[in-house]
């Protein structure tokens, strides 16, 4: 499965540049790279014998932003929010490690999952899945002997 | 299971790890200052307001995780953030009165409010009346 979005990898130049300048090469060059504000969210993966869950980093999101799609056998999590202006209110950054903007990833769900009971929870900032496996019912046969 | 990757672990990432995950912190932070406090953004993704501890120690702002370990180990297939520890620190300049402190933690960001003192706040441009 390809990678949703491109996805800039910190390397230990980016770390000498920042202890040197004091800033970042993506505030430099103006972009956005930290993982949180990235479009592809820290995800830890449970798996349990009934089910799996996905817990996705989100913090400062509402439960209405997030859009949950399964189709085939890929999972797209969505979430988008509108970002908060810099004016009076915020006032002026002196550090500035995250927005908040959107976020999507896509996960291969493997076989053996029962797509029409998956549900979603946000929590904290964080966004819980679960996705029940499918109970295959045990067949266990004494088969006689003729 | 799988999923895309986050990043590419190599070796050369390997080495640089420790610096690698502070770097790219999980609890990253916004600080803006207006003209009269400072406000502290902190991403704390898993974290609700019993599980945070703040404390002044001088000049200097602690943020603290307090809790525990489960007792029971969760299996991790893949773990790409932690929801148990967490400490930031920040040092304070000497224009903040300290006491107006008060934070909120809300969707997994911590809100972190604090008040110049009197003196330090910007005032509205005065003019005089020349007689």
């Amino acid at each position: 499965m390809k990678s949703v979005s491109s996805n800039r990898t910190a390397t230990p130049f980016d770390k000498l540049f920042e202890d040197f300048f004091g800033t970042s090469i993506d505030n430099v060059l103006g972009r956005d790279m930290s993982p949180l504000n990235h479009r592809l969210p820290a995800t830890n993966i449970i798996e349990n014998d009934d089910a799996f869950t996905l817990e996705v980093s989100a913090p400062g999101f509402d439960k209405g932003d997030f859009s949950v799609n399964l189709e085939k056998d890929i999972l797209s999590i969505e979430a988008k929010t509108e970002e908060k202006k810099d004016d009076e209110s915020t006032g002026k950054f002196h550090l500035k490690e995250f927005r908040h903007r959107s976020l999507k990833r896509n996960f291969t769900l493997p076989e053996h999952i029962d797509g029409e009971n998956i549900s979603a929870k946000y929590e904290k900032g964080i966004l819980f899945v679960t996705i029940p496996k499918v109970v295959e019912p045990k067949i266990s046969k004494n088969i006689e002997i003729g | 299971m799988y999923c895309t990757k986050y990043y590419k672990p190599d070796t050369r990432q390997q080495l640089w790890k420790k610096s690698y995950s502070s770097y790219r912190s999980l609890h990253a932070t916004n600080i803006s200052e207006t003209k009269d406090g400072f406000t502290i953004d902190i991403l704390v993704p898993g974290f609700d307001k019993e599980g945070l501890e703040l404390k002044i120690e001088k000049d200097i702002l602690f943020v603290k995780s307090t809790k525990e370990a489960p007792e029971t180990t969760i299996k991790y297939n893949k773990k790409e953030f932690d929801t148990l520890k967490l400490h930031k620190r920040f040092r304070l300049p000497s224009t903040i009165d300290t006491s107006t402190i008060s934070a909120k933690a809300e969707n997994g960001i911590l809100s972190i409010s604090l008040e110049k003192k009197e003196e330090a706040k910007d005032k509205a441009p005065k003019n005089i009346t020349i007689q």
